[in-house]
């Protein structure tokens, strides 16, 4: 157990109490007028290093198609070195991300993410500082089954996809010393994606679950970082005024990391997982949107109980196509 | 509820471009080629850093704070897993661990590349080394005296030098103590798995990062209570029974925690 815990205690606390009034919100009870706008999409960003942000969430619960720009932090703090009591250091992540769902066709949509990471953390033996672009991530994404619509208060949405994740960020050997493997720009490895999304939404409310599965290659410094599973589940409830739409959401957002491996050899104590909880608020006005989510984990065993996870957040602002 | 089923067979067929496929690297020849790699001692105790000057206790029930820590490694054995063993050259294969100097990575250079999963090493210095006179020891004996691991050539070698001061129960006052392992009759080796491979190839040196556990010298399967070896209000454990105990102790004191493989990475 790192010494995170309480902190953790204390900014879930915050995070209910300023989300709270939120809930409490009174939103008119009219279907909105665009109302497939409001058919959210939910994904994981996938970052391949072990413990950079897998579950910070892929999409807009406003905009159905967007583009936008992201910034997003992310809290671990890591043990330096192989003692008991070996000091922990925090490890800050800082990720600007272009990111967006560009329909291509009538059911089809694709999903796009550049990062720009700006990492640091503070090492016994001193400051170290990584920063430059990440992984680039393409998703297809296609509309298997939607309701018809309009024609109904109850609606559902299912996607299916699949995409790749190019090895644009530098994976750098010397960074994976016995702290956090994870500490890269980018898997340096091609990844391919799968992903499978489901919403429903009646009236005002809706529940928005996901999952992806994301199948890591070996990069060419024969490290490939283990197969990661990511999912989630987020209630949404929309609050619909004449100019303005407001969209306070919570939920749960879980990752799951197989093993590293190394010159085909499994590294040990590399294969984790994680479950947050997670609040956010969305409001949009005319073709803009912005967002804002928090996430704390609830549960977590990343990399041997080496790397603890402390919390992340996110702000966004969205262009609505 | 209309399921198409041609764009879904069209997103599989594509997803399977993607699948490389993985071009298993052609036999590597690594006949005549060398590589280099390190053993990295990090001292400590019970599961803890080792911290010079700070006291802990043992299950013994004595309160020790280690302020000197130096031992001499030696006779380094790389081993594949075929039990094919690498004896390194045996005057090069001397090393002084120094905790307060912070001299803990001993550097091993042209060694046969290859796949290592064991390593060997003798804590002290083996009988025919000493046997071999003190002229021909080439610097060994100098810096084993400079590190407090030689007094007179004659009482020869000393493997392991661990002293500070200790309280027990009935040890009110701060005590100096030296534990100091000697006598050709005590040189131990000890063999260690490694949990993953040591590659060694040109160009990639692996850091083998070995984790000690120094309390074990008193505190392991024999019991070495230092209150039992006052003499002039203080305590010097190098003689006598407690040498063989001593040895069998230092079997417990090392584990290979884990292998930084690669290029990059190494420790200091």
């Amino acid at each position: 157990m790192g010494p995170g815990t309480m902190k953790n205690k204390l900014l879930w606390v915050v995070l209910l109490l300023s989300a709270a009034p939120l809930a409490f919100a009174n939103g008119t009870e009219k279907s909105p007028p665009n109302f497939k706008k409001y058919l959210a999409a939910f994904y994981c960003d996938a970052c391949g290093c072990s413990a950079s942000g897998g579950g910070m969430g892929f999409s807009s619960m406003i905009d159905r198609n967007f583009v936008g720009v992201r910034y997003f932090y992310q809290s671990y703090t890591s043990r330096d070195g192989i003692f008991n009591n070996s000091p922990w250091v925090d490890e800050n992540f800082n990720t600007i991300q272009l990111w967006g769902r560009i329909p291509v066709a009538k059911r089809v949509q694709v999903s796009v993410q550049l990062p720009y990471h700006f990492f640091n953390r503070d090492l016994s033996a001193g400051a170290q500082n990584i920063d430059g672009l990440g992984d680039l991530t393409v998703l297809g994404l296609y509309t298997l089954y939607q309701t018809d619509a309009d024609s109904t208060a109850t609606s559902h949405t299912l996607q299916i996809g699949g995409g790749i994740k190019a090895p644009t960020g530098k994976y750098d050997s010397a960074n994976n010393g016995s702290v956090n493997p994870s500490f890269q720009l980018g898997t340096g490895s091609w990844d391919y994606i799968v992903a499978a999304e489901y919403v429903i939404r009646h009236n005002t409310l809706g529940l928005n679950t996901m999952a992806n599965y994301v199948f890591k290659t070996e990069n060419s410094q024969d490290y490939r970082f283990g197969n990661q599973f990511n999912y989630a589940g987020t209630f949404f409830y929309v609050v619909e005024k004449e100019n303005f739409a407001i969209v306070p959401q919570a939920g749960l957002a879980g990752e799951i990391y197989a093993t590293n491996r190394q010159y085909g050899e499994d590294v040990p104590l590399t294969k984790g997982n994680i479950l947050f909880g997670k609040l956010g608020l969305e409001a949009g006005m005319g073709n803009f949107s912005i967002g804002l989510n928090g996430m704390l984990p609830i549960t977590q065993n990343l990399t041997g109980g080496r790397v603890e996870a402390n919390y992340r957040w996110a702000v966004n602002l969205n262009y609505s196509l | 509820m209309k399921f198409q089923l041609k764009p879904i067979v069209a997103l599989l067929a594509l997803a399977t471009l993607f699948v490389s496929c993985n071009d298993d690297d052609a036999a590597e020849n690594l006949t005549g080629t060398f590589g280099d790699a390190e053993l990295y001692f990090d001292n400590g105790i019970a599961g803890n850093d080792l911290s010079l000057g700070t006291s802990y206790t043992n299950s013994n029930g004595e309160s020790i704070a280690i302020e000197r820590l130096n031992y001499i490694v030696s006779n380094v054995v790389l081993i594949k897993e075929d039990g094919t063993e690498y004896a390194y050259p045996k005057a090069d294969s001397y090393f002084i661990v120094n905790e307060a100097a912070q001299q803990l990575t001993m550097h091993l250079e042209a060694i046969p590349a290859g796949d290592y999963k064991k390593v060997r090493f003798g804590v002290g210095v083996d009988d025919a080394q000493y046997q071999l006179g003190q002229a021909a020891q080439t610097g060994l004996w100098a810096d084993a005296v400079s590190n407090q691991l030689g007094t007179t050539w004659q009482q020869g070698y000393g493997f392991i030098n661990m002293g500070g001061s200790f309280m027990a129960g009935n040890v009110q006052d701060d005590t100096a103590f030296t534990v100091y392992q000697n006598g050709s009759a005590h040189y131990t080796e000890v063999t260690l798995d490694l949990p993953t491979t040591a590659r060694v190839r040109h160009n990639e040196e692996p850091s083998i990062h070995i984790k000690t556990d120094v309390n074990v010298l008193l505190d392991g399967t024999n019991k070495i209570k230092l209150a039992d070896n006052i003499t002039d209000d203080m305590v010097i454990v190098a003689s006598g029974a407690n040498l063989a105990a001593l040895a069998a102790n230092t079997q417990q004191m090392f584990t290979v925690d884990h292998v930084h493989n690669g290029a990059g990475h190494h420790e200091e």
